[in-house]
């Protein structure tokens, strides 16, 4: 008797030891509201935080009087698989742009079933923008979507200008920058961003220069800067030297 | 009691549940089906790449069945990869196909269709597709149809290869086409524990970049240089020992540097200063000299700066060297690597038929003592006929052909040559090089103990695989092999192994 309960105890426990094993809870999910953050990101070792970015309309045809500038964003929260809109925000302290006239805000979007999207700024080419770079220090606005998320990632800084601007980054191989060293640049190359590899153990992402191309851009840009100086030998701006008066050199 | 007895029912109830009778209502009936036999087959293909995979399964055919076999070729589905298109290799029942796919495991599958009854049948295969570029002879030819490339292995390249094979067509079989241009040449670049693990192959126009294990394409040259409005006139190549991929391009040096990733390994613009090179290299040169050419423009040995990618004069002699290097003042024939280290340059003056061997030392740094030595070969037997080159490196020996000899030049000792080698009749000599895989790893004992000497008699090509003595330089008179080649060989070049 006392035999047979002990077995029968023990099938018992056996087999609710099976059926407890369904009741495990789950853990606690994602229950604020679903928010947003900026999430550019260098590609470098540490995925550094990127929080301004530069632009000149100079590269863009006389005609072109408006573009748009896109910024990374990533939610937080569950993935919802509808399209949800993103919006930007003007940030007064710091920010010299003026809304409606310098830059406007449109909607953007984080498309259904993605958790990254991109929050668009139109930027206009106004005529002050001959003489002086406007910054935007913007935010992540409210939407029916989203509120802004991470602390550490709500504030983005624009800075435009319609002449030029030193781009960030400047690279190190050429040097010093100047304007006409920029320009210099530009007519040659046809290029005047450079996005580049930040560490030479990450691998260059498409459309980011590696080390090695700016060393070989720099390697060009020094030949044709001789090419040009021989061929300006005996007029006045022979040879090429930037506004401070120093001698361009790559 | 009686309530262990209501517990004991009760689980009994369920456990029985799933023992209730299966009470289905089928109908079966026989239909005529093609039986694949693969009794004797092996359950697993393995085989090199671009060899002929061959299976001829046994099928019963029902009588007066009409059959249509389709042979598709896949790769395997190892993990949670996507699955990978099949592509359908043959429409025969046996199948016989030369397997370009990389390396890799796959599986061959036989559907055969009976029309008759619209009943399929299928059968799998698995097929391991390994490649075995290690330790060879490449051998880059040119056909009527553009260039191509053997890979040969022989027991006189390794002590692991057991028998002779000649791997034919390794370029027109991985690209579905002939080497576009004039083949110029092939250059097997390897570093240890590094990324540097391939084949570079060269032609007056073209440039491409294959994997060393297995020969399938990197890059082309729309991917291979950095400046892309370059024109593309590949000269010569080389991987020096200091790291660096060096190329004559249009007459002008280009060297790219070393890195991290093979992406980032591209040639950049060329190095800028007033020169016009020889098409000849040395893979015998230091970082930190970084490339070395021969500047026919002023008749001097040109150095490269890496920083600033740009060419220059060597360092003045100390005193008592041989020669100057900024100011030869004769014509270059050739260049290679030889004994110690070493690179060796035959020239010929500028005026009269005097020929001379030059050593250097681009091993070292600019120090102003790089000229090792200058051998006058101008009473040597047919030197004036001399078109090929190769310089030991074990012993104080060159040889030099001709069109149809190879003459052994004692350049250390005597100063004299002897006839080593003669080439059958009807043949032409166009190309001769040893076996100098680089790194030597594992076969030290095998390197420059033969000598590859390709011919042309108007229509054919032949590779001869001569045995010599690595210090002497005497050579072997019976082949230990001769190959047929599709075309005109332009350039052969070593295969090593390495490691990491």
């Amino acid at each position: 008797m006392n035999f047979l309960y002990k077995v029968t105890i023990g099938v018992l426990l056996i087999v609710g030891l099976f059926a407890l094993a369904g009741c495990e809870k789950d853990i606690d999910g994602y229950t604020q509201d679903p928010r947003l953050y900026f999430f550019e990101r260098a590609n470098d070792v540490n995925r550094t935080r990127v929080s301004s970015r530069t632009f000149t309309f100079l590269t863009l045809a006389d005609e072109e009087m408006k573009d748009t500038l896109y910024i990374k964003v990533k939610t937080m929260g569950e993935i919802v698989n509808r399209d949800r809109q993103v919006m930007g925000k003007t940030i007064a302290e710091g920010t010299t742009a003026i809304e409606g006239v310098d830059f406007d805000f449109i909607p953007g979007l984080v498309p259904a079933g993605n958790i990254e999207g991109l929050l668009p700024v139109v930027l206009y080419r106004t005529l002050r923008l001959k003489n002086e770079t406007v910054v935007l220090n913007l935010t992540i606005g409210e939407t029916a979507d989203f509120k802004a998320g991470v602390i550490e990632d709500e504030v983005f800084t624009l800075s435009w200008a319609d002449r030029l601007i030193q781009p960030n980054p400047w690279p190190f191989y050429f040097g010093a920058y100047s304007n006409v060293k920029y320009q210099f640049i530009i007519d040659e190359l046809g290029i005047a961003e450079f996005p580049s590899q930040l560490s030479p153990r990450v691998e260059n992402l498409p459309g980011e220069y590696s080390l090695a191309d700016l060393q070989d851009m720099a390697s060009r840009l020094r030949v044709r800067l001789r090419e040009v100086n021989t061929e300006n030998f005996g007029k006045p701006n022979y040879p090429l030297r930037d506004e401070n008066g120093a001698l361009v050199v790559f | 009691m009686k309530r262990i007895l209501y517990i004991y029912i009760a689980l009994a109830a369920v456990f029985i549940q799933s023992c209730k009778k299966d009470l289905g209502n089928y109908d079966y009936m026989d239909t005529e089906v093609v039986r694949i036999d693969t009794g004797g087959i092996g359950a697993t293909y393995r085989i090199l790449r671009l060899s002929h995979l061959q299976i001829e399964p046994e099928i019963q055919i029902p009588e007066g069945q009409d059959l249509q076999y389709q042979w598709l070729l896949y790769g395997k589905q190892t993990t949670n990869n996507a699955v990978p298109p099949a592509k359908e290799v043959s429409n025969q029942l046996n199948l016989d196909y030369i397997i370009s796919e990389p390396v890799g495991e796959y599986i061959a599958e036989l559907i055969v269709t009976n029309n008759t009854n619209g009943l399929k049948s299928n059968v799998l295969f698995n097929v391991s597709v390994t490649a075995n570029m290690e330790f060879g002879m490449m051998i880059l030819y040119q056909t009527a149809q553009g260039g191509d490339v053997d890979f040969i292995r022989t027991p006189a390249l390794s002590a692991d290869i057991a028998t002779t094979t000649q791997t034919k067509g390794l370029y027109s079989l991985t690209m579905g086409k002939y080497l576009a241009g004039q083949a110029k040449f092939i250059w097997s670049a390897r570093q240890a524990y590094q990324i540097t693990n391939w084949i570079t192959v060269g032609s007056d126009n073209s440039l491409g970049r294959f994997l060393g294990s297995d020969f399938t394409l990197i890059r082309d040259q729309e991917e291979l240089f950095r400046n892309r409005e370059l024109e593309i006139n590949p000269q010569a190549y080389v991987f020096t020992i200091g790291s660096q991929q060096v190329m004559i391009n249009g007459d002008k040096l280009l060297v790219a540097t070393t890195g991290f990733f093979e992406s980032d390994i591209k040639f950049g613009s060329p190095a800028d200063g007033d020169y016009e090179l020889a098409p000849y290299l040395s893979p015998k040169v230091s970082s930190g000299l970084g490339a070395v050419g021969y500047d026919t423009k002023h008749s001097r040995f040109i150095r490269y700066f890496i920083s600033t990618n740009t060419v220059g004069d060597f360092s003045a002699p100390v005193e008592g060297q041989a020669f100057d290097l900024r100011n030869i003042g004769k014509d270059m024939l050739y260049m290679t690597s030889g004994a110690s280290n070493y690179t060796y340059a035959f020239f010929k003056d500028k005026t009269g038929d005097a020929r001379w061997l030059y050593g250097l030392n681009f091993s070292a740094t600019d120090n102003g003592a790089l000229a090792i030595g200058a051998y006058n070969m101008t009473s040597l037997p047919e030197i004036s006929s001399a078109k090929f080159y190769q310089v030991s490196g074990f012993g104080g020996y060159a040889y030099y052909a001709t069109a149809d000899k190879i003459y052994n030049y004692a350049y250390q000792s005597t100063n004299t040559a002897s006839l080593a080698f003669q080439i059958p009749e009807g043949e032409e000599i166009t190309c001769m090089k040893y076996y100098r895989p680089t790194p030597n790893s594992m076969v030290a004992d095998k390197e420059e103990r033969v000598l590859y000497v390709a011919t042309w008699n108007g229509t054919n090509g032949k590779v001869y695989e001569l045995a010599i003595n690595e210090t002497s330089g005497v050579v072997n008179q019976t082949p230990l092999n001769v190959f047929e080649v599709d075309g005109k060989v332009a350039d052969m070049s070593a295969r090593a192994k390495g490691f990491g």
